[in-house]
């Protein structure tokens, strides 16, 4: 149901990117919407509002400025420079298009960095909501198929997990230096598998990341349980595909930008 | 003894004696010595994180970075008066220096060095100078080398007079192949928005202001590029780390705020190419919160306990 609604939301977008454009073949008003006279003041308004949100303490269901990601004004900021993005990534193609000529030396970097940002952000942000993010306790011997979302409800899992042997090494001092998880999983479809889940080492199974997040802190090495953190978000690869396109557009603009001394 | 180089052999060598009258008593020591220094069968990654062990090659690091140094010197003086081969010879000389230290260090420690704080600063420093040499390769700046030579300078300074080599233990989070690239990136970012902050800030007095403005902007430039790809290696890695690649973190949302103050910049000089006053004051802004970002939130109330960049002074 909820992939419904942002779909939705995507579309609408979409929509008002389009017809805002059309409406600037018409009206000079709305042509403003393509230049830098309208990036300038709405990436303004972003780097004001953030500030903001980096000078209140963040809490959630916080008062206005204290819980910033569901206060408009900073949803109307992001929403109105990713309008303003599809306005220009519009713009450029249909100049490309009306030129018959592709520009490598201009036209990739700014596709790739101006495309990149608003697949980024609006997958990052209509994907939220998809976002899975649990936590489960295991233990040694005992399969478990439950865990928790962030307001403590059962969510089943199209698998269990088993926790084979929890490892713990520490340096001298006895702070930690390396902490995992030998894990045994078993699917829906009875498959068995196994992994070994570290500390940035997550595992994958079924749309599934697996990351080792805690132990038993006081028993330290002997701790009888490892907490996990388990993550699915379908829209992953819709943001990543932005984020390359980002880290792309940028290697480009570094390699193929002209002295101009 | 089968070494790649055969200077680690010497080093090593070298180094052993005082490293048994401190720590004869450590078992490490014993095995070592049963094994007659047969470190490349022996010496294992286990035995490799023992701390003691990697001071050693760091007691020649003054004499590599010093002939690194004075090469790089000589090459950026050159690049002043024009002296393009000769200059590009002797910084790619200095680099050879510089990478030669790196590598016996990898083949001593028989791991990447990358551990360590101090290890950290060395592929900073290596790494800035590189890129000197290929910006100066690829777009001819006669200041690039200059600069790149006293970041770099910097950095090999800490390591000599601050050297927090030994004692560092590297907290599970840390321990990823993301984290020099992430690190090593931002800095370079840094200190070149650093250059252009100063260049801009002599631009204010100056009476031409006009002319200093193409050279800031390619700082620029690059610095947003870089910065770019630091923030994006950062969230490629949390979402390994921490499970998400975005969490509106204190020190996230300060790079994002600085990230986007840069693009001010960087469109406001296409939209208004004259207006120079105004641009220099945006640069002069998104400096400072490019500090707020890099070490100011440590001391900012909203930020304090609240974050998960803090380890220490890892960062």
């Amino acid at each position: 149901m909820l992939l419904q609604h942002n779909i939705l939301a995507l579309f609408l977008l979409l929509a008002v990117i389009a017809l805002l454009y059309v409406l600037g073949e018409r009206f000079a008003a709305f042509r403003v919407l393509r230049t830098y006279k309208a990036a300038v003041p709405v990436i303004a308004y972003v780097v004001i509002i953030t500030v903001v949100m980096g000078l209140v303490r963040q809490e959630r269901g916080g008062h206005w400025f204290h819980d910033m990601l569901s206060f408009w004004p900073f949803w109307l900021a992001y929403i109105l420079m990713v309008i303003v993005l599809g306005i220009t990534i519009t713009d450029r193609i249909r100049k490309i298009i009306v030129r018959r000529r592709f520009l490598w030396r201009t036209d990739v970097p700014f596709l790739l960095n101006h495309a990149g940002l608003f697949l980024a952000i609006v997958a990052a942000t209509l994907g939220s909501a998809d976002i899975q993010q649990l936590r489960m306790m295991v233990t040694t011997g005992q399969l478990q198929q439950v865990a928790y979302n962030e307001s403590g409800d059962e969510v089943p899992l199209p698998f269990a997990v088993e926790l084979k042997r929890f490892i713990m090494e520490t340096y001298e001092d006895g702070s930690p230096k390396r902490f995992a998880s030998d894990l045994r999983f078993l699917t829906n479809d009875r498959q068995v598998l196994t992994a070994t889940v570290d500390v940035n080492r997550p595992a994958n199974l079924k749309g599934y990341n697996i990351y080792q997040f805690g132990y038993d802190e006081a028993a330290g090495p002997a701790s009888e349980y490892s907490i996990l953190q388990i993550v699915r978000d379908p829209w992953l690869p819709a943001v990543y595909t932005g984020i390359y396109m980002l880290l792309f557009g940028a290697l480009w603009s570094l390699l193929i930008k002209k002295v101009e001394t | 003894m089968n070494y790649p180089l055969l200077s680690t052999f010497h080093f090593f060598q070298l180094s052993t004696f005082n490293f048994f009258q401190l720590s004869t008593a450590l078992p490490i020591v014993r095995a070592l010595r049963v094994k007659n220094f047969q470190l490349s069968t022996s010496f294992n990654y286990q035995l490799s994180t023992i701390n003691y062990f990697p001071l050693m090659p760091w007691n020649y690091f003054l004499y590599f970075a010093v002939s690194a140094l004075l090469l790089w010197i000589a090459g950026a003086v050159c690049a002043w008066v024009r002296l393009r081969k000769v200059a590009l010879c002797l910084y790619g000389a200095g680099l050879l220096v510089f990478l030669a230290f790196i590598v016996t260090m990898w083949v001593c420690l028989q791991r990447p060095p990358m551990r360590t704080l101090g290890e950290t600063r060395l592929w900073y420093s290596f790494f800035l100078a590189t890129i000197g040499f290929f910006v100066y390769l690829r777009w001819k700046y006669p200041w690039i080398l200059s600069f790149s030579t006293l970041m770099a300078l910097v950095f090999i300074c800490i390591n000599i007079f601050k050297p927090e080599i030994h004692t560092k233990a590297l907290m599970p989070a840390l321990q990823s192949p993301w984290f020099a690239p992430h690190v090593i990136v931002y800095m370079f970012a840094y200190a070149l928005l650093a250059a252009a902050t100063l260049m801009a800030l002599y631009a204010l007095f100056a009476k031409k202001k006009e002319t200093f403005l193409p050279q800031i902007d390619q700082l620029v430039a690059l610095g947003i590029a870089f910065l770019t790809f630091g923030m994006l290696f950062g969230a490629l890695w949390a979402k390994e780390a921490w499970g998400h690649y975005w969490t509106w973190d204190p020190k996230e949302t300060w790079a994002a705020a600085t990230w986007f103050a840069y693009l001010v910049y960087l469109h406001f000089r296409r939209w208004k190419p004259l207006n120079t006053r105004s641009a220099i004051a945006v640069l002069l802004i998104a400096f400072c919160m490019l500090q707020m970002c890099w070490w100011g939130i440590n001391y900012l109330p909203a930020a304090k306990n609240n974050s998960v960049h803090t380890y220490g002074s890892t960062r």
